[in-house]
């Protein structure tokens, strides 16, 4: 197989594992965002948003001393799946995560809290449970929300390159993603191919977000309920 | 006995509700009294939407299940109660069908009232597929009603559900609501700031004022009472129960029976002898002291005067006379009382200038 299209594939698998965790991890965390009125909040919001201001190179580097086998995290990875986390694909799904969660997260948190709660009171007087006002109330009403989180952190992901070039280490078909295969063409001064995967790049990244602007454009009348109202 | 609440609550802003509700196992129940009385916050509580602080003792009992005490919460989806609010609140993204089957999706034992009888008691079988954004204020509110219904056990809350819609539809979802109040067998819980409403509906009152009880009963003894009525306004006046008796085709009038006497409304669709509720504003209500012998007024009632409101240094008095066993309430200036110098125990005679029968929203004058 080509090289570029073996990083196409590392690419891809990265954006979708880590939008998938995201979709796990990050949704309840933007739902406590959304409702909490707990004074941790306070600390924990600019926590996750760290990663927006910080040059990545600063994560990278933590992340690259922090899955060192020595090191806790690192040493618990290797207590539990028996091989090193360093330099691995898993490695990048967990630095990407942390990277891209205020991507996914804020989105999703804004969706949340201009959910009208009065929609929310009258599901649970009609007997629905908080799991099924979430899955069939609140799911539906941040649809934007989600598309949004969603291909915030997918192309975010697919963005990446400080943090990579810090831990990842270019292993063809483990860690070498488009990026770092980009900026390998031109140290090697290889530009006939940087050219090819520059602009594949940004074809893939414009498409991306034309189609996230187009739909959150569509007409959709929903959530434009009355606020409820308490006499 | 449905249910049973014993509510002794105090919020930070400083607003105390003190209550005691028993909610019999059916017929409507109303919470009346002005806002800021605290009837909706009651609700609220009954409903399990609101559970007051760790100091408050609020203690709700429905058939021997504990709904909340001091330890025990039961969250509102748990109650198996319908509750309709003021907005509609209903579900934007999707049709009035869609409304209506994720309220059956939501009941975790869908043994209540069906879907099918719900859509064919409010008629809204030609409203099945619209989106709720492009229905009526009333529309709505009629199908915020049927989804609140679907599955329902136990027992119907509303919170002002006709506050914020218009007064055509206010009369249209109130003869639903009435219908439906006499359809189920469940106990239906009602709050509202409008007499009329209430004494259309209900069959027993609670009257809070800055949040407490201040009175109870039924419907009989208290719907007509000067203790309602007083702060009325021109809204102030009694419903009546009365018996039809049948239709005069020669004048289109109907006769009915109240306490042994005779009232006559314009109507043709009431099936004789059944039962009727006629409003009559205290302000069409006036008092002579002889049976008029040559008036237009065919609405003449024997009376005595039980109460004269007092205290009051406005031009008109309200007085509460009382029939055989109902009360008719009439406003009348300070100066006609001292006129004609009304004491209670007098007997005298009323006369009804306009009458609205309630059940058939028709109005007949003179």
């Amino acid at each position: 197989m080509h090289p570029d299209l073996l990083a196409l594939i590392v690419t891809l698998k990265l954006a979708t594992s880590v939008t998938l965790v995201l979709a796990l991890i990050g949704t309840p965390i933007a739902w406590w965002l959304s409702q909490s009125t707990s004074k941790a909040r306070v600390i924990i919001e600019p926590l996750i948003a760290l990663p927006i201001v910080l040059p990545p190179t600063v994560l990278g580097f933590y992340f690259l001393v922090a899955f060192a086998p020595d090191q806790i995290i690192g040493g618990i990875w290797l207590k539990l799946v028996g091989t090193p986390l360093a330099f691995t694909f898993s490695s990048l799904v967990i630095a990407s995560c942390i990277y891209s969660l205020p991507f996914y997260i804020q989105p999703l948190q804004l969706a949340f809290q201009s959910i009208n709660r009065g929609f929310l009171e009258a599901a649970s007087t009609l007997g629905a449970s908080p799991l099924k006002r979430f899955f069939y109330l609140i799911v539906p009403l941040s649809r934007r929300g989600f598309i949004t989180a969603g291909s915030l952190a997918f192309a975010h992901t697919i963005g990446e390159f400080g943090i990579i070039l810090m831990i990842g280490g270019s292993i063809p078909g483990e860690t070498r993603v488009l990026s770092i295969a980009l900026f390998d063409h031109v140290e090697s001064l290889n530009y006939q191919n940087a050219h090819m995967l520059a602009l594949g790049l940004v074809i893939f990244s414009f498409l991306l977000l034309l189609a996230i602007y187009t739909l959150n454009r569509a007409p959709q009348e929903q959530n434009r309920g009355l606020r409820s109202h308490v006499s | 006995m449905f249910l049973e609440a014993s509510i002794n609550m105090k919020r930070p802003s400083g607003f105390e509700l003190q209550a005691q509700i028993d909610i019999p196992d059916s017929g409507v129940t109303a919470l009346f009294g002005p806002s800021g009385s605290g009837k909706s916050t009651l609700l609220r509580l009954l409903a399990g939407l609101e559970r007051g602080y760790e100091s408050d003792e609020i203690t709700i009992m429905s058939r021997g299940t504990i709904w909340q005490d001091a330890v025990k919460f039961l969250p509102p989806h748990q109650r198996s109660i319908g509750f309709v609010s003021q907005q509609p609140q209903l579900f934007p993204h999707t049709t009035v069908l869609g409304n209506l089957k994720l309220a059956q999706k939501f009941r975790p034992a869908p043994a209540g009232i069906a879907l099918a009888d719900v859509i064919s008691w409010l008629e809204l079988e030609s409203l099945l597929h619209a989106h709720p954004q492009h229905l009526s204020g009333g529309e709505a509110q009629r199908v915020s009603l049927a989804r609140a219904l679907i599955g329902t056990t136990s027992c119907l809350l509303m919170d002002e559900p006709l506050a914020s819609i218009d007064t055509a539809s206010k009369t249209v979802l109130l003869e639903y609501i009435h219908r439906l109040s006499t359809t189920l067998s469940i106990p239906i819980i009602y709050v509202s700031h409008s007499l009329q409403e209430i004494q259309f509906l209900a069959d027993r009152i609670y009257l809070l004022r800055n949040g407490s009880v201040v009175s109870n009963g039924s419907m009989l003894d208290l719907g007509n009472s000067l203790l309602l009525n007083k702060d009325q306004g021109d809204n102030a006046g009694s419903m009546l129960t009365c018996e039809t008796l049948g239709l005069d085709e020669q004048y289109g009038l109907t006769s009915l029976a109240i306490d042994q006497q005779r009232l006559y409304v314009t109507g043709q669709k009431l099936n004789t002898h059944s039962h009727a509720r006629i409003s009559v504003p205290a302000r069409d209500v006036s008092i002579t002291l002889q049976q008029p012998q040559q008036s237009s007024i065919l609405n003449i009632l024997e009376a005595t005067v039980v109460d004269i409101e007092k205290s009051t240094h406005a031009p008109s008095v309200l007085i509460s006379l009382q029939l055989e066993q109902q009360i008719l309430l009439a406003r009348i200036t300070r100066k006609s009382l001292d006129h004609l110098s009304l004491s209670t125990g007098q007997r005298v005679f009323a006369q009804i200038k306009s009458i609205s029968l309630l059940n058939e929203n028709l109005l007949s004058e003179d």
